[in-house]
């Protein structure tokens, strides 16, 4: 599905080019959830947002091909990877009430035609969101930092994107809330044959998500080791 | 024992200041919570967002003024100079000054610069850091140094507010091994507030469970952990396993409007009507248990 090649991402700080990343490589398949785990500061963000070319140009050198269902992002004009966003790969990025316009309520994001009434409905309850009837007419600034991420997992979810790309997902919310998380994410990859690949602190949700974990350290990735108890 | 501080039957609610109105009062967000601490232990507070944990030890410190109950301290000395409770909040961004060096910062609480090295060795603030400013710290450093500035106040009571939330595992266990460091080598009595009660067990000498503004349990840190008997300190413990599912977030569409009631009835497992108007206490083992029906 997804066949990552990044060299190396450099970025350029007070005229002077840091490496963030290199040499790194690896292949997501179908059916599957990954986990990278790393340290504050180890580039676990900037690797998930190289892939689908979410990074500054002007501040950041990318040497790096990924590929996705055969295509090369990197050869792809902004409409196509844009398309590829919006259909294919989701992203649920740590910051998740900043990721919304708080002038916008969240009936306005609900707009697709890939989710059905009952469906939105059901995925609101399972995550104790309030009804659908609440939650639309509701501002981003209303709702907690741990509501703002749970409706964005909704959001991903309901798109049925091929990869599902979660930045730190339990951050802002509950253990009992990241149980819930961790067996819909289980549920999501079995029932469409997807991907997940997720980037975490996390070490204990990661254990009991994950099919394969990988580390990132020093700008480098390991191999991503399966797990036995999935 | 020799006990530090007393909360007896605390209430506090939110007040809305609307203006040419009287205050407009909200739900108690606090309800009825007594405990004890005594000089020396770390009590550690846990429970999911919104069960009051934060609102409860800024009216502890007085931050928040309670609107029932007493909150005793008994100081060994106090003097217009000293602040015998200091609070550690979460947010590390508004620890210290970003733009001031952190030597000026430390050197400003420690005049005396055998007390400084003394409080780097103890917090490990190494000399390499302080000519950085406060932006250019990690949220790690930033708190150690935000603890030195706390610690400089000699405080007989340290409360940390979510300490160990956005660090990776190995920095929560090097807080871990500083605040135990701390509990040995400084006449210091801690109050740790936490979602996570595995951290809490390696930290705490007693646990406090709290859910919707009121005490679930209490008891000593293992006692909690291995037998507990509320029904939310177990569900919490579930989750830390990773045992929980959809089913066990039970719902229900019962109005708790009244303080005497279990704040937990809704999600309960094992509720009845009569948890609605009172709660039994129990004791058990060494462990205090708010519950009609514990397991």
């Amino acid at each position: 599905m997804l066949s990552a090649s990044i060299n190396s991402v450099d970025i350029l700080i007070d005229n002077q080019c840091k490496r963030i990343l290199q040499n790194i490589s690896f292949k997501l398949e179908k059916g599957n959830v990954y986990t990278i785990l790393g340290k504050n500061g180890s580039g676990k963000s900037t690797l998930i947002n190289t892939l689908t070319k979410l990074l500054d140009n002007s501040i950041y050198n990318i040497d790096a091909t990924i590929e996705f269902n055969g295509i090369n992002l990197f050869e792809l004009n902004t409409a196509e990877l844009l398309r590829i966003r919006k259909e294919k790969i989701k992203y649920v990025f740590q910051d998740s009430v900043n990721s919304f316009d708080n002038l916008k309520k969240f009936e306005y994001y609900f707009k697709m035609p890939d989710a059905s009434e009952e469906e939105s409905r059901n995925l609101f309850g399972y995550f104790l969101l309030p009804k659908k009837e609440i939650l639309f007419n509701l501002y981003p600034y209303e709702v907690s930092g741990g509501m703002a991420q749970r409706i964005s997992i909704c959001l991903a979810i309901l798109a049925k994107p091929e990869l599902l790309i979660l930045d730190e997902p339990t951050s802002a919310i509950d253990i009992n809330i990241s149980n819930l998380l961790c067996n819909k994410l289980r549920e999501f990859v079995y029932s469409h044959r997807s991907s997940v690949l997720l980037i975490t602190q996390d070490i204990d949700f990661a254990e009991h998500v994950s099919d394969y974990i990988a580390h990132l350290s020093n700008g480098t990735l390991s191999q991503f080791i399966k797990l036995s108890n999935t | 024992m020799d006990i530090l501080l007393k909360v007896e039957h605390i209430f506090y609610s939110p007040k809305e200041l609307v203006l040419f109105k009287k205050n407009k009062k909200h739900d108690a967000i606090i309800k009825d919570i007594s405990f004890e601490l005594n000089r020396g232990d770390v009590l550690g507070i846990v429970g999911e967002s919104g069960s009051g944990k934060t609102t409860l030890v800024k009216v502890i410190c007085g931050i928040l003024k309670h609107d029932k109950g007493d909150v005793i301290f008994k100081y060994r000395s106090v003097d217009k100079h000293s602040h015998p409770v200091q609070i550690l909040f979460q947010n590390t961004n508004e620890l210290i000054n970003p733009l001031r060096k952190v030597r000026d910062i430390l050197s400003e609480s420690f005049p005396d610069r055998i007390k400084l090295d003394e409080i780097c060795r103890l917090l490990d603030i190494k000399e390499t850091q302080f000519d950085k400013t406060g932006y250019q710290l990690s949220g790690g450093e930033r708190q150690r140094v935000g603890l030195a500035r706390i610690l400089s106040a000699e405080p007989e009571l340290l409360i940390l507010d979510e300490p160990f939330s956005a660090q990776d595992p190995e920095s929560q266990e090097g807080f871990l091994d500083l605040f135990n460091k701390m509990k040995n080598e400084l006449d210091i009595t801690i109050i740790c507030v936490s979602h996570d009660v595995k951290l809490l067990r390696q930290l705490a000498d007693n646990i406090i469970v709290m859910f919707g503004g009121k005490i679930m349990e209490i008891g000593k840190a293992e006692k909690i952990f291995n037998l507990h008997r509320h029904p939310y300190t177990n569900f919490l413990i579930e989750a830390f396993n990773y045992k929980l599912s959809r089913t066990d977030f039970k719902e229900s569409t019962e109005s708790l409007k009244s303080n005497n009631c279990c704040p937990y009835f809704s999600r309960c497992g094992v509720r009845s009507d009569k948890c609605l108007e009172y709660v039994e206490e129990l004791t058990s083992g060494g462990i205090k248990t708010y519950c009609n029906f514990p397991l």
